[in-house]
């Protein structure tokens, strides 16, 4: 079981329920593609530095998790067809940093 | 053969040169840490290269790895620097 971070930008247009159902969505979609979710982390609304498919803001959510190393490749093809999720970036790590991250502490 | 004390006060004496990273409580390199990340790269936001910031090359390529990452969750600018 290898260590993943993963960060996920959703459109800044998203209502409050909508974002839980993204954030449920993803969850479901861990589980059943053998993962565990170790912890998870919501930076909120940021302004991004440039605009990612003419949104100026978007959602970040953070999650570390432990998955498979080939059943990232499923996940991944899940998360590009959800339109509503601007970028997504999985990240191997030997270990998990105790949370809550630098982003957070300034 | 130049004794230690007239080569002291020679102005261009080369000052110690250490790596920022590679001390006992030096910070971590991390993606997420983006106030770190942007104190090594130039006002266009380019990445300052190693032998003016004096980091290890093994200490840079991590660098430049988290710096990319940052640009590309646009949590960092590619043309700018604070954004």
């Amino acid at each position: 079981m290898n260590k993943f971070e993963a960060v996920v930008l959703l459109s800044p247009d998203l209502s409050s329920t909508n974002i839980q159902e993204q954030e449920d969505s993803f969850k479901k979609l861990l589980t059943n593609s053998e993962g565990a979710l170790h912890a998870s982390e919501d930076w909120g609304l940021r302004d991004l530095s440039y605009n990612i498919k003419n949104n100026k803001k978007a959602f970040y959510k953070f999650y570390q998790i432990e998955i498979e190393g080939n059943k990232i490749q499923d996940m991944k093809k899940i998360l590009t067809q959800n339109e509503k999720i601007l970028r997504y970036l999985f990240i191997k790590v030997k270990n998990h940093e105790d949370l809550p991250t630098k982003l957070l502490k300034e | 053969m130049k004794s230690r004390e007239d080569r002291k006060n020679n102005p261009f004496e080369e000052r110690k040169k250490f790596c920022p990273f590679s001390q006992q409580n030096s910070p971590k390199i991390n993606y997420k840490d983006i106030r770190l990340l942007s104190r090594y790269i130039s006002e266009k936001g380019k990445i300052t290269p190693s032998r003016i910031t004096n980091v290890s090359s093994k200490k840079q390529k991590e660098l430049s790895n988290a710096i990319k990452r940052a640009r590309f969750l646009a949590l960092m600018s590619y043309t700018q620097k604070n954004s």
